[in-house]
């Protein structure tokens, strides 16, 4: 037995025998493990400074703007007057609605990125060439990938050359809501499959093929062992590819629009994380712009959570 | 002895801050054609100069095009002149909301430019808190011999501080005509229509009989909107109509505006332009209409050098006509519209100054006006002969004629009103918001300003 396994023992023993139930005080540290916690302590140091100032130092000087009227130069406190002037802006409601109709690309992307991930695990023909091509989308910037869909659903792109060659009138695709956010909506699935469906394919082999086997011997078809063994074995993978498409649709969409509809016609598909940059930049308001993406921050970690709770992520199975 | 030492010291930092005290009074008063008046010393360093596509011009791969682009010239000169310092000039682009943003994102972080070139009037005033005050840095012979100066004081204030130096003598908003387009539909080009309704006339005859696009617009951005607009509003509300917005005395969404912006919307509606105005940028606009896409560019006379190029004479123009009924039907819409400004947080300032003394000067101005002709120079000295642009010519003649001359909206606003005025003037045209709502909004905003000034 291990010193640290025989120090568990009595420490459990000595719970145990309280009669109170109570737990009684822990024993000092040995000094070797002093020692090895100071060890550890200094290994993780320089982590911990870099988290700090790369993430909490950012964080709370984010916080610390909400609560000012500044253009960057001069600062005037208002309290909570940024977040309830912003909660009274009917325009942030128009932009919240926006983000929850981009949300339609959540259940696409995956149900690409499972259907092209299950094929590739079933070792399709040509499947080594299929990962790559597919993955290449990956790869492109988002500016690259909004040009790309601009110039093709544009007034003279190749959707419109193939809509008049079949006879129809030419589509405005981007002065119309809803058309440019549907253009932008097949951007996104497009550029983000490929590299969800390596994710879920990472989750797919690590399912011990003894499963499949037993499964096979037992009469189970393709569709039952899909339904009933694969994807309740990649629930997690599913789960955590969900989580940060939901987050990507909320804080990542900037590039997207920014190039493709610069968050028009209006504010029509203005998104919430744009909207931060108008505020910020555009308005001169960072205290506004800093404003929204706290409140951003706090409904994406409210919608992390939930989401984990319904796919019981941390859940042993 | 130590007496003596002590008096040899009084009397040797006496001397020097009596050097030093003449040297800081005459730094910024004297003006200087090699640009180096600061101080005795020779001018070092490197100046970086961020341009948004006012005086400088670039080749298609975004290299400085050097036989066109006054702003690549002027900086090749003054090194020349000042072989100590390095000019950089950076392209940051056409679109006035991004490179506005990226322009106030880089001075909070204290590394943008020396200098940067906007447009004059709010878009120059929104920035105040980024520029230093160039009041003592030109003499007074150089401010008395030129104009536009209270375009870029604070608040518009003639005593306020000076946060640019105006350059060129102003662009208007006009429209110009494709002529065998026009003739082929009966339209004699040389009569320009009287009003904006005679316009919208001749450009159902355009329609009917060539079953071409009577106006070519590129309103993505909303800029086409905001020189209709900005030229209607003069014609209703005259010479102070924006400025007595900006300061709150008229409000935005004052019935003439509403009125201005329906008659936008209705082009929009009219089925007169291009079907995909509301979705063609503003870079792509030249050429659509060089291409034979309108009968009618909407437009500014900086496109004069473009169309003198491309059309020779068979191309005619008027200023933007007023609304049918309008108390200014002579209004013309535009003014200085080019500022020159050093940053507050400027690595080289001395550097700058003796740039912008360098750029103030008569024959450099002539130099922008012989390269671009698109405007004339805003120097009383300068030499009008060099004006060789046909159109820039008889618009310079026509001018004197038309009153009241209006700055217009967006040259007059603060920035995040502009941002707005330029949104909505795209979604009115596509008949996505109202013309009253769009009012109130861009009134909401100015009162937001208005409270923060």
């Amino acid at each position: 037995m291990t010193n640290v396994a025989a120090e568990a023992l009595v420490g459990d023993a000595a719970a145990a025998a309280s009669p109170t139930g109570r737990r009684a005080p822990k024993p000092p540290l040995p000094t070797w493990r002093k020692r090895e916690r100071r060890i550890g302590l200094f290994a993780v140091l320089p982590a911990v400074l870099v988290v700090a100032a790369v993430m909490l130092y950012p964080i709370g000087f984010a916080l610390w703007l909400s609560l000012n009227k500044t253009n960057g130069i001069k600062y005037e406190f208002r309290g909570l007057r940024n977040y309830t002037d912003l909660l009274t802006d009917p325009l942030l409601w128009q932009v919240v609605s926006n983000n929850i109709k981009f949300l339609i690309s959540v259940p696409l992307v995956i149900t690409a990125a499972l259907c092209t991930s299950v094929l590739l695990f079933e070792k399709i023909r040509g499947w080594r060439y299929f990962r790559v091509i597919f993955f290449l989308p990956s790869v492109l910037s988002t500016a690259v990938v909004g040009l790309l869909f601009r110039s093709l659903f544009g007034y003279n792109g190749v959707v419109n050359s193939a809509v008049v060659a079949a006879g129809g009138q030419p589509i405005e695709f981007f002065t119309e809501a809803n058309l440019a956010i549907s253009v932008i909506v097949i951007a996104l699935v497009w550029s983000g499959f490929g590299y969800q469906s390596l994710l879920l394919l990472s989750g797919l082999t690590a399912i011990d093929p003894a499963v499949f086997e037993a499964a096979m011997l037992d009469g189970a078809g393709w569709w039952k062992r899909i339904w009933y063994i694969t994807l309740p074995q990649i629930r997690r993978t599913i789960g955590f590819v969900f989580i940060i498409n939901v987050l990507y649709t909320f804080t990542s969409l900037f590039g997207f629009v920014f190039v493709m509809t610069a968050g028009g016609p209006g504010y029509d598909t203005t998104t919430v994380d744009y909207l931060i940059y108008l505020k910020a930049f555009g308005g001169a308001s960072i205290g506004s712009g800093a404003a929204l993406a706290v409140m951003l921050f706090i409904l994406v970690g409210a919608l992390t959570f939930a989401q984990n709770k319904v796919f019981r992520i941390g859940d042993d199975d | 002895m130590r007496k003596a030492t002590l008096t040899l010291l009084t009397g040797m930092v006496g001397a020097a801050l009596a050097l030093s005290a003449c040297s800081s009074g005459s730094t910024d008063t004297t003006p200087s054609a090699s640009g180096s008046g600061d101080s005795a010393a020779p001018l070092s360093g490197e100046l970086l100069i961020w341009d948004t596509g006012l005086l400088g011009k670039t080749l298609e791969g975004g290299a400085p095009d050097m036989d066109k682009s006054f702003l690549d010239r002027a900086a090749k000169d003054f090194m020349a002149e000042n072989p100590g310092v390095t000019v950089k000039v950076v392209q940051q682009g056409g679109d006035i909301s991004a490179n506005s943003a990226q322009f106030q994102a880089a001075s909070i972080a204290g590394n943008g430019p020396d200098i940067r070139i906007q447009y004059a009037g709010g878009p120059t005033l929104s920035f105040g808190d980024f520029f230093a005050d160039l009041n003592g840095v030109f003499d007074q012979e150089t401010i008395d011999s030129m104009s536009g100066w209270n375009t870029v004081r604070k608040n518009y204030d003639a005593n306020g501080e000076l946060l640019g130096m105006p350059y060129g003598s102003g662009l208007y908003f006009l429209v110009f005509g494709n002529n065998k387009m026009l003739e082929a539909a009966g339209i004699d080009p040389s009569v320009p229509p009287k009003t904006w309704q005679e316009m919208l006339a001749n450009g159902e005859k355009v329609k009917a009989q060539t079953g071409k696009n009577a106006f070519w617009a590129a309103n993505l951005e909303g800029y086409v909107g905001a020189w209709a607009v900005g030229a209607l509003l003069g014609g209703e509300l005259g010479e102070q109509a924006s400025t007595d917005m900006y300061l709150g005395k008229v409000p935005v969404n004052d019935p003439a505006m509403v009125k201005v912006y329906q008659a936008w919307q209705d082009l929009g509606k009219s089925g007169l332009t291009n079907p995909d105005a509301g979705s063609v940028s503003n870079g792509e606009s030249t050429a659509g209409f060089v291409q034979g896409k309108g009968a009618y560019y909407l437009v500014g006379s900086w496109e004069n050098g473009n169309m003198d190029k491309e059309f020779g004479k068979d191309v005619s123009w008027f200023y933007i006509p007023m609304l049918e009924g309008a108390k200014y039907p002579d209004a013309v819409a535009g003014g200085p519209s080019v500022a020159v400004s050093i940053t507050n947080y400027a690595k080289n300032p001395d550097a700058a100054k003796a740039f912008l003394r360098y750029l103030a000067q008569p024959e450099v101005q002539d130099e922008y006006v012989r390269l671009n002709q698109t405007e004339g120079s805003n120097n009383k000295n300068a030499d009008t002969s060099i004006i060789t642009n046909r159109l820039l010519r008889e618009q310079a003649e026509v001018l004197k004629t038309k009153t009241p001359v209006v700055f217009p909206f967006d040259s007059v606003m603060p920035q995040p009103v502009i941002d707005l005025f330029y949104r909505l003037n795209a979604s009115t045209f596509l008949d996505k918001t109202t013309p009253q709502d769009a009012a109130d909004q861009l009134q909401a905003a100015n009162e937001k300003e208005i409270a923060n000034r």
